[in-house]
């Protein structure tokens, strides 16, 4: 049978021990339960990993208590069109640079930033990094964007705890979907598919999902 | 917004879920909590990586063979065939036979236990999987991916023909999908995604597996 080569493109981190997480968050472990070489049938391993490791969706719920948990988020916000911006600041994503793309409602927009092009490179947490300013964020709620998504671990900025909170909130609380930690290095800026469901963890503030786009 | 019509047929995972007897259980444990005056709501999830909905992949049986992170993405996403097993016992090659599988389609089976396997904390026996002559003739047709609503495929007829149907649909290019839910899901034509999580050289990965008709 012919195969026709996939379009698909993974934007996802690979997930393994020790890969780069927040500053002050546990990283990744993984335990081998089955063992061929010590005589099992098969090879069976474990993952420990925050809700938030590799690519992933965070849910209202990590910054507000009674907010919608991961699993209770509608599943069409992460099948569908999706729109890769390219962005040159190398600060920051502001409103003014965000202006000439005509930005609609219902949009899913993912951000490929300067970000994509090194930080993935080692597993240390990297700043500074390219993140969403406090006015972008607002401006993308106000254009009531469907879900957004960055290159790297976060959306908001570094300087202070005090902003990179904010930057969440309002996208949380403006019904703004945020996926973390994409990997765009290499994509172009356009129109995509995006496939990018979490896993269904009960009601928790965030879970791991496999992100991949094709062009449309 | 138009009303989904995605249908989840994932597991719900959490703290003490279903898995099998002798493997360790899901833990969840709250690293971050406003009730003890941090900021945010922070989780941190201990599980076998055949937790709940999942892909196994042929390192699984064959050490040194592919990790579920090569395995090509398409696999994962399309047409993708609901057919329910009557069989009270197990899926045998009989009962296929009356259906239209063609090269490249994704099965799911819908078996009796989808009914009721997944209400328990233990998967239960007996339960229905797949035979070895029904794996050996669903290799026949060439199929792309099997799914089926339990922890196993196979082990119907014995514990080694648990290890031997895994083996005869990984050594065949035929990606496995073990513990979706098909209870209330009709039988026919659908689109599948369930593309797993990107687990480096896993020998298996946990996946949100949606269907939707066609």
């Amino acid at each position: 049978m012919v195969k026709a080569k996939s379009e698909w493109i993974d934007i996802s981190l690979p997930i393994y021990e020790g890969m780069v997480g927040g500053p002050n968050d546990p990283r990744v472990t993984v335990r081998l339960v089955r063992d061929p070489a010590k005589g099992d049938a098969v090879t069976m391993s474990q993952l420990t990993m925050i809700s938030h490791t590799g690519t992933h969706i965070d849910a209202p719920r990590h910054f507000f208590v009674d907010g919608t948990t991961i699993d209770a988020l509608p599943l069409e916000t992460f099948i569908g069109p999706a729109r890769v911006i390219e962005i040159k600041d190398t600060d920051s994503i502001k409103p003014a640079e965000l202006e000439p793309y005509n930005i609609r409602a219902g949009e899913r927009i993912l951000f490929k930033t300067k970000n994509s092009s090194h930080v993935y490179d080692s597993d240390k947490f990297t700043t500074p990094y390219v993140y969403i300013s406090n006015e972008a964020a607002q401006l993308l709620v106000d254009k009531k964007v469907q879900l957004v998504g960055i290159d790297y671990i976060t959306v908001g900025g570094y300087a202070t705890r005090e902003d990179n909170r904010l930057v969440h909130k309002l996208f949380l609380n403006g019904g703004v979907s945020i996926l973390e930690e994409v990997n765009l290095k290499g994509v172009k800026p356009g129109n995509y598919e995006l496939l990018a469901v979490p896993l269904r963890f009960h009601k928790l503030d965030a879970a791991p999902c496999r992100a991949i786009i094709r062009p449309i | 917004m138009a009303k989904s019509n995605w249908i989840d047929i994932s597991l719900p995972i959490y703290a003490g879920m279903i898995g099998g007897p002798k493997d360790p259980r899901v833990e969840f444990k709250l690293l971050r909590d406003p009730a003890k005056g941090d900021p945010v709501t922070m989780s941190q999830v201990t599980m076998s990586c055949h937790s709940g909905t999942h892909i196994d992949a042929p390192l699984h049986f064959f050490p040194g063979s592919a990790g579920v992170d090569e395995l090509p993405l398409d696999t994962f996403i399309g047409p993708a065939q609901v057919i329910e097993i009557k069989d009270p016992d197990a899926v045998k090659s009989a009962e296929l036979k009356d259906y239209d599988i063609r090269p490249g389609d994704r099965l799911l089976f819908k078996t009796k236990n989808s009914s009721w396997v997944f209400d328990g904390e233990f998967f239960p026996t007996p339960y229905i999987s797949i035979t070895i002559e029904a794996a050996q003739f669903l290799v026949g047709k060439k199929i792309k991916m099997v799914g089926i609503d339990y922890i196993t495929v196979g082990g119907s007829e014995s514990r080694e023909a648990n290890m031997t149907v895994h083996k005869i649909f990984l050594d065949a290019g035929i990606a496995i999908m073990e513990e979706v839910n098909l209870k209330g899901v009709k039988p026919g034509r659908y689109e599948l995604n369930a593309v797993p999580l990107r687990f480096r050289k896993g020998d298996a990965a946990p996946c949100r597996a949606l269907i939707r008709p066609v």
